[in-house]
């Protein structure tokens, strides 16, 4: 309990104070693998060179940065991603990799734990591998991820286990759960598929239907949904703590929200994150701005993302549709 | 024959932190526990960045606090104890 209390002081000063403590870096767009949900509309970025992310971990760290996410693409294609981490390390900041999890060997996830990352993030779709693998384009991926697991857990590296739920595997949660607690690696299960950021829908059409959806959202809700110790009137409180950087340098408040905010080849993280007009802008947005939401009958059980409601609907200020057939659900139940 | 005090004061490996206001918060990456720092231990932390000696740390904070070196020696040096026990920290003798 003392422990909650304390992350969440932790992130709780750092949005009063406005100081942007965690950042996802997209290390580049390659993949070996072609998820349909994908929302990477191509896959041919090698990303920020060597150097100029060596010097912006440097930046971060200065500008208090603490929790550095990795994430790609699939990141171990990268040839310096051991060099990334040790620096990361060195400069005392927390890591945090998301991955395919299929490019791994014993080696690499010994040097993983001898660098004491904070979390390994990987994604399972079903337990089955004609599903999962019909998902990842990749014959085998299943088996190979699931060996990369235990190798983890082998060298006690800490295993986050995510599974979009889509039309395609709504059925499977359950079982990936049990895989999850009996390994305790964490699990977190979401319907939330998004289109891809060239506007290309194609991924949509793996979301799972309303009428589907409404017998398992509760379940999936009392597994993963958070309880929050603050109420903020703003849309998202993590904006004032937390941004990404894609493989171009440009800076967004969030790896989901798709509003360019700077580039770090123009200015610096600090004039980018206490300057920028366009992220004033996003952060001076209060609820009550959300003309579309004040007078909704779902907005209680709303959990409206910005950045979701810019991608499905053109507008910062738009009804996050998607959240809010999930919040009518819920209104049957909450 | 040197003690505690001769000691370099190192961060452990397995370590995260951040100063965030006029609190370091102090992650450990093997329990997966978050520490709070405030004041003198908050204090102690920031003074191992500068790869001070255990004795030099015990001097500046006595000093910042203007309390007597030999009134806050011995609490100073449990709390870094502490810091070793809960493997936030390594100290190596100096030779």
């Amino acid at each position: 309990m003392r422990q909650a209390l304390i992350k969440d002081y932790f992130y709780h000063q750092a949005y009063m104070k406005n100081v942007p403590v965690s950042v996802m870096i997209e290390l580049l767009t390659k993949c070996n693998l072609r998820c349909k949900h994908c929302y990477l509309p191509a896959h041919s970025n090698s990303g920020l060179g060597f150097d100029k992310l060596k010097s912006l971990l440097y930046e971060l760290r200065e500008a208090g940065v603490v929790n550095v996410s990795f994430t790609g693409g699939e990141i171990f294609l990268r040839q310096d991603l051991f060099e990334l981490i040790e620096i990361a390390r060195k400069l005392h900041m927390r890591v945090f990799l998301l991955s395919n999890g299929t490019l791994l060997n014993d080696k690499m996830a010994e040097r993983l734990s001898n660098l004491h990352i904070a979390e390994f993030s990987t994604t399972v779709f079903s337990l089955r591998e004609g599903i999962h693998d019909s998902i990842t384009g990749l014959k085998g991926s299943l088996e190979i991820l699931l060996n990369n697991l235990q190798l983890l857990k082998k060298h006690n590296i800490r295993v986050r286990v995510k599974t979009p739920l889509m039309n395609v595997n709504m059925h499977d949660y359950k079982e990936i759960k049990e895989l999850c607690d009996h390994n305790k690696f964490d699990f977190h299960v979401s319907p939330l598929i998004f289109s891809k950021t060239d506007g290309n829908e194609a991924p949509k059409q793996l979301r799972i239907a309303k009428e589907d959806l409404a017998p398992i959202l509760k379940e999936i809700d009392e597994q993963t949904r958070n309880k929050h110790l603050h109420e903020y009137d703003v849309p998202c409180a993590a904006l004032f703590y937390s941004f990404a950087i894609d493989c171009n340098g440009d800076v967004f408040p969030c790896n989901s929200f798709f509003y360019k905010v700077g580039n770090i080849f123009n200015d610096t993280i600090k004039n980018i994150w206490y300057e920028s007009e366009s992220l004033k802008f996003i952060k001076n947005i209060k609820n009550s701005d959300l003309k579309a939401c004040v007078n909704c009958e779902y907005k209680v059980q709303c959990d409206r993302c910005p950045g979701m409601a810019l991608l499905d609907n053109k507008s910062v200020f738009a009804c996050d549709t998607f959240a809010r057939s999930c919040a009518e659900i819920r209104s049957n139940y909450c | 024959m040197c003690t505690e005090s001769c000691s370099d004061v190192f961060y452990s490996k397995n370590i995260a932190w951040i100063l965030l206001g006029d609190d370091v918060f102090v992650f450990d990456e093997i329990t997966d526990k978050v520490y709070l720092l405030k004041d003198i231990s908050k204090e102690f932390w920031l003074l191992i960045q500068e790869k001070k000696k255990l004795m030099d740390i015990i001097h500046q904070i006595a000093e910042s606090y203007n309390v007597d070196f030999i009134v806050i020696k011995n609490d100073i040096t449990k709390l870094a104890r502490k810091f070793v026990e809960n493997n936030l920290i390594v100290w190596s003798d100096a030779v």
